[in-house]
């Protein structure tokens, strides 16, 4: 088991730059996400821990060991590529055993017989052992992901990594592999990195993720922080639904006050522990759809009134869109409700449920004391070592 | 973990894992240690260079200090070349391992010594005055006071530019009713050039037409068609056109064969004094015919597969806006088949301008004399003890010419999309079938096409068998097999069909080696410099392989490697360096058909570069470098222009093609065009069985990868 530790990394192509100010680290055993929309720079990070990039700034160690420089076939990682990279000339117990025949360990090898072992342990933790003597193109898709990862797991690597490995499958076949990812990480309770950019499977495999965008690492955190605390307007957009409205700080106390441009006052909280909001500063008010309510709980709830423009019927509930300020904000109301285009509509936020997010993404993490787009360094670092 | 999970056996004790594995053999760490020494060197002088680069940084920060006059700008300046210099070395490092070293050396070594050196010898000597070895232009201006080369001469006494040139195209004799048709003669820099664009003209008509019939067409016999139109990139033009001057001679197969035609549509127009003539070309015409039906395979070639990898949506599209017909061509087919058009029309236009083989052929003729590729052949091969700058010289204009072609194809980037042609089969090729009455319309346009354009392959064929032949007769008089005995009659000969096999052999093995090597590094490794050496290896599909051929002259004659008479080793280097580039295009474009993360994947669980060199990509990209080899053998064989050169100064060690020439030229039993046609049909036999080799390796693939 193997922690990943990766500090202030940056990685250009040309004028590109794929990833920058990465600073995080993967705890031993961790499965972690890295998810974003296209182009966000999360292969390129995923690749970098690979050793297939080297990176123009910034150290990568596995446990105590820097790797920065280290080439790929040194770094005892198993990948699995998104495409499955299968070797079409070789057999599934061929493209399994591959790694194995290579693997030294202190000058040794493996013997003939383990390597069979081995690779039908393998295989059989895939649930493939049958199907050692075919050959690649005789395989399902969902098979092929099997053996890739087989492939990936029989040299025993210190760390896994897995770039989108379900994205080529249908939908069910994709439930069906992320159970199994998830078993066989358990099992093995093995360092895992995974990039996706589908925030359901990031959410509900991982333990923690990290959101990216624009080649930054805008939030690093549990699946539960991430959607309830986001630190950034991207991430709180990015993942679930959210209603953002522009506003100004009036006073900044346990609650932060915020007026709408419409003059709407609106109180609500921070995600950000340690960002120094003042009075005057431009922001933005986020709140989930879910979080809106017809009823008032506390006299001195939030009350957002607008004019309805569409509601949608989901079975579980009606979503209702309506008009506040001039932007388009969104409810998860109570299905039975009757309630059509042109109606207006009053509703309540408590407090806590309203989001106050700083303008600027993650430039403004800067400015809060400890943070490792402030310091270059983990915070929990020390603890870490 | 799993395992001791799974099976109890595999507890993590230490004896069970030891027994399951054994030292490493001392043969396996021998040789890896030895595999990894450059790499061990390197990173202990980079370590080196590293520590000695901060030792620099400390004495500029010292300097700097020294002075208390910071100069922000110039400190972080030289801290960017310190850095740009570093990465920039380990990157080198990084990309470069022991194998790769010897593959990038040895590439560049054969490169350097065979082609670049050789070609700017040839730029010395053609700048320099022979004697002194002073800088001068005086062989240009020679050269340009030559009426062979350029018809506006100064005539010092007069004071007057002269102008020598036959402007008179073709003579009428009334009393054969014949027209001798041979071309305008402007002096071999212009002739070249016109002809030159005269061919690619006939050659992109052709071309273009076959393949849009081909591709978008489906029709009774296509495939018998598609199969007839590969002939033709087979036989060098020199091998055809053997045939082509016998039919189409003033008594020749062409003429009896519209004979009985002319005779009695001449009934008619002889009384109004306007009878359709026999027709005879000669010379330069002769020569743009010969091209035209050999190199508009080559536009045909690249031109379908540019159509059958056009994105059929994209039509669609077009169609469901409204396109048509060939308003749909004009607008969306044509313009997207545009690079695989101008690639291939480029390439015509260069290989008609080095051409040495037609010219040599038809030389009876003075106009086809007057050919740049023929002026550099008689300047050199007959000169070839005290060497005549007048020969290099006219190669430099060859070579401008050709480079011309060469940057312009690159410009439209042709070359490198190699693997436009593969994309073919993954979607459904807009193919459509054809009426029974639009089939044998198109037959009717085919037939005489293809005929015309199998004329030089049938042609030597005919010949090759034909006994006693009266002139009034169509076909030969008598066949006959006697004509193959000039296959033995002259030990030289016999000799020089082992010898270019053996050449060809040798060449292709020294190519697959190296060619395997420098797609590699041009696909897969981000090294400095990685664009000249594409340009580098792909350039002597361009670079006329007569000026090549004068280089070997100008720079190793007389020396051990090409000691007079025994020009056997650098005729093996030339085919060598002039059939890389259709292994090297080959295996570039298995490996761009080769997804990189197969051999990333390798890497990743623990295989170095080197192995996974050998044991992924060679495995996967093996096919291609077969067929790419395969080819580079079909060329090295029917190689002509050096051939003919090296050829000439050691007939003992001369290949098949220098013979072929030597017999056409000789009188007696066993000389002339026939006892040539046998040895032209004898290659063209050996040229089919590797292509049909080949296209049953490849199967569809073939057609892109022949496609220059």
């Amino acid at each position: 088991m193997v922690e990943i530790r990766l500090e202030n990394l940056r990685k250009t192509f040309g004028e590109v730059v794929a990833t920058d100010e990465v600073t995080m680290v993967l705890e031993e055993g961790e499965l972690s996400t890295l998810l974003g929309p296209s182009g966000c720079g999360k292969t390129t990070l995923l690749r970098l821990i690979a050793g297939f990039y080297v990176p123009d700034r910034g150290t990568i160690h596995f446990d105590d060991k820097e790797v920065t420089g280290v080439p790929p076939h040194k770094r005892n990682t198993g990948m699995c590529f998104q495409n499955y990279a299968l070797w079409p000339h070789m057999t599934v117990a061929d493209n399994v055993s591959y790694g194995l025949k290579l693997k030294r360990v202190d000058g040794m090898k493996y013997t003939k017989g383990a390597i069979e072992k081995r690779v039908n342990t393998a295989l059989g933790l895939v649930h493939m052992e049958e199907l050692g003597k075919r050959h690649i193109h005789q395989l399902s898709g969902g098979q092929q992901q099997r053996v890739a990862l087989a492939r990936a797991l029989v040299i025993e690597p210190g760390v896994l990594l897995l770039d989108e490995p379900l994205s080529n499958l249908d939908a069910k076949l994709r439930l069906e592999m992320r159970e199994e990812i998830m078993r066989i990480q358990s099992e093995l309770s093995i360092t895992t990195v995974y990039v996706t950019h589908d925030q359901h499977e990031a959410l509900s495999i991982s333990d923690r993720v990290a959101v990216m965008d624009l080649g930054y690492v805008q939030q690093f955190a549990s699946p539960r922080e991430i959607y309830s605390d986001p630190q950034t307007v991207f991430v709180a957009d990015f993942i679930g639904q959210c209603t953002f409205l522009d506003g100004v700080i009036q006073s900044v106390g346990e609650y932060i006050d915020v007026t709408l441009p419409d003059g709407q006052a609106i109180k609500g909280r921070t995600t950000i522990e340690g960002y120094p909001f003042e009075k005057g500063e431009a922001v933005k008010c986020a709140f989930r759809p879910e979080d809106l309510h017809l009823q008032q709980m506390d006299p001195s709830d939030n009350k957002i009134t607008g004019k309805v423009t569409r509601t949608i019927y989901i079975g579980n509930g009606l979503e209702v869109y309506f008009e506040v300020g001039g932007v388009s904000a969104q409810s998860l109301l109570d299905p039975d409700l009757d309630m059509k285009a042109g109606d207006s509509i009053t509703l309540f936020a408590p407090h806590r449920e309203v989001m106050v997010l700083p303008l600027g993404g993650v430039e403004a993490l800067r400015k809060v004391p400890g943070h490792p787009m402030a310091t270059g360094k983990m915070p929990s670092m020390a603890s870490n070592v | 973990m799993t395992a001791s999970e799974e099976d109890p056996v595999e507890v993590q004790e230490p004896s069970a894992i030891d027994s399951e594995m054994v030292p490493d053999s001392i043969r396996d760490s021998l040789t890896s240690s030895i595999r990894s020494a450059p790499r061990r060197f390197s990173s202990w002088t980079s370590g080196k260079v590293r520590s000695s680069g901060s030792w620099v940084k400390g004495g500029i920060t010292r300097f700097i200090g020294f002075f208390r006059n910071p100069v922000a700008n110039s400190r972080q300046a030289a801290s960017q070349i310190r850095t740009r210099s570093k990465s920039g070395w380990r990157q080198l490092r990084r990309e470069m391992d022991s194998l790769t070293w010897v593959q990038l050396i040895g590439v560049i070594a054969v490169f350097a010594l065979f082609l670049i050196i050789p070609l700017l010898s040839v730029v010395w000597t053609s700048f320099t005055d022979s004697d002194t070895g002073v800088f001068t232009l005086q062989h240009f201006i020679r050269l340009f006071n030559d009426s062979n080369i350029w018809p506006w001469v100064y005539n010092p006494v007069t004071g007057n530019t002269d102008f020598f040139a036959n402007l008179t195209p073709a003579i009428y004799d009334p009393d054969l009713n014949l027209l001798v048709i041979y071309g305008w003669d402007l002096g071999g820099v212009l002739n070249s050039i016109y002809v030159a664009i005269l061919v690619t003209i006939f050659s992109v008509i052709l071309g273009v037409f076959f393949a849009f019939i081909v591709a978008r067409y489906d029709f009774f016999g296509k495939k018998v068609i598609r199969t007839l139109l590969i002939f033709p990139i087979l036989a060098t033009p020199f091998v055809g056109a053997i045939g082509i001057k016998e039919f189409l001679g003033a008594d020749g197969f062409i003429n009896k064969l519209f004979e009985p035609i002319r005779d009695i549509l001449n009934m008619v127009l002889l009384p109004l004094g306007a009878p359709i003539p026999a027709i005879w070309l000669r010379g330069l015409a002769a020569i743009i015919f010969v091209q035209s039906l050999s190199f508009f395979s080559l536009v045909y070639l690249n031109a379908y597969s540019s159509f059958m990898s056009i994105d059929p949506s994209l039509e669609e599209q077009a169609e469901n806006l409204g396109a048509q017909g060939l308003g749909l061509f004009r607008s969306v087919t044509f313009p997207l088949a545009m690079p695989g058009v101008q690639a291939g029309a480029i390439l015509t236009f260069i290989l008609s301008i080095e051409d040495l083989g037609t010219p040599i052929v038809f030389q009876d003729h003075v106009s086809a004399r007057n050919t740049l590729a023929f002026q550099v052949f008689n300047n050199v091969a007959t000169q070839a003890g005290g060497l005549d700058p007048k020969g290099p010289t006219i190669g430099i204009l060859l070579l401008v010419f050709a480079l011309v072609g060469f940057m312009a194809i690159r410009k439209y980037t042709a070359l490198r999309s190699y693997d436009s042609g593969t994309k073919g089969g993954q979607w459904n090729p807009r193919t459509r079938r054809i009426s029974r009455k639009a089939t044998t319309l198109l037959y009717c346009l085919l037939v005489p096409l293809l005929f015309l354009a199998l004329i030089p392959q049938v042609s030597v064929i005919v010949l090759s068998f034909a006994g006693t032949w009266s002139t009034d007769s169509l076909l030969p008089d008598v066949w006959t097999l006697d004509n193959y005995q000039v296959l033995w009659a002259y030990p030289d000969v016999t000799q020089s069909i082992y010898l270019t096999l053996i050449y060809g052999a040798i060449a292709t093995v020294v190519i697959v080696l190296l060619g395997a090597s420098a797609a590699y590094l041009i696909a897969r490794r981000d090294i400095p410099g990685k664009t000249a050496l594409d340009l580098l290896v792909t350039s002597p599909i361009a670079l006329p392989g007569i000026v090549i051929a004068t280089g070997y002259f100008t720079l190793f004659y007389n020396t051990p490697i090409f000691p007079v008479g025994g020009p056997a080793f650098l005729i093996i280097m030339s085919y060598t360096v002039r059939k890389f580039p259709f292994t090297v295009r080959a295996a570039y474009a298995g490996l761009m058909s080769t997804p990189v993360v197969l051999e990333e994947a390798s890497q990743n669980l623990g295989a170095s570069r080197n192995r996974t060199f050998f044991k992924i990509t060679m495995p996967l990209i093996g096919v291609s470098v077969l067929a790419g080899s395969l080819l580079s053998y079909v060329y090295s064989v029917s190689e002509v222009s050096t051939s003919l050169i090296l050829g000439s100064v050691g007939r003992e060690q001369a290949p098949m093609t220098f013979w072929t020439a030597e017999i056409l030229d000789m009188t007696g039993q066993y000389g002339g065009a026939n006892n040539a046609a046998c040895l032209g049909v004898l290659m063209m036999a050996l040229q089919m069985a590797v292509i049909t080799v080949t296209t049953k390796i490849l199967g569809a693939r073939s057609s892109a990868i022949t496609g220059i």
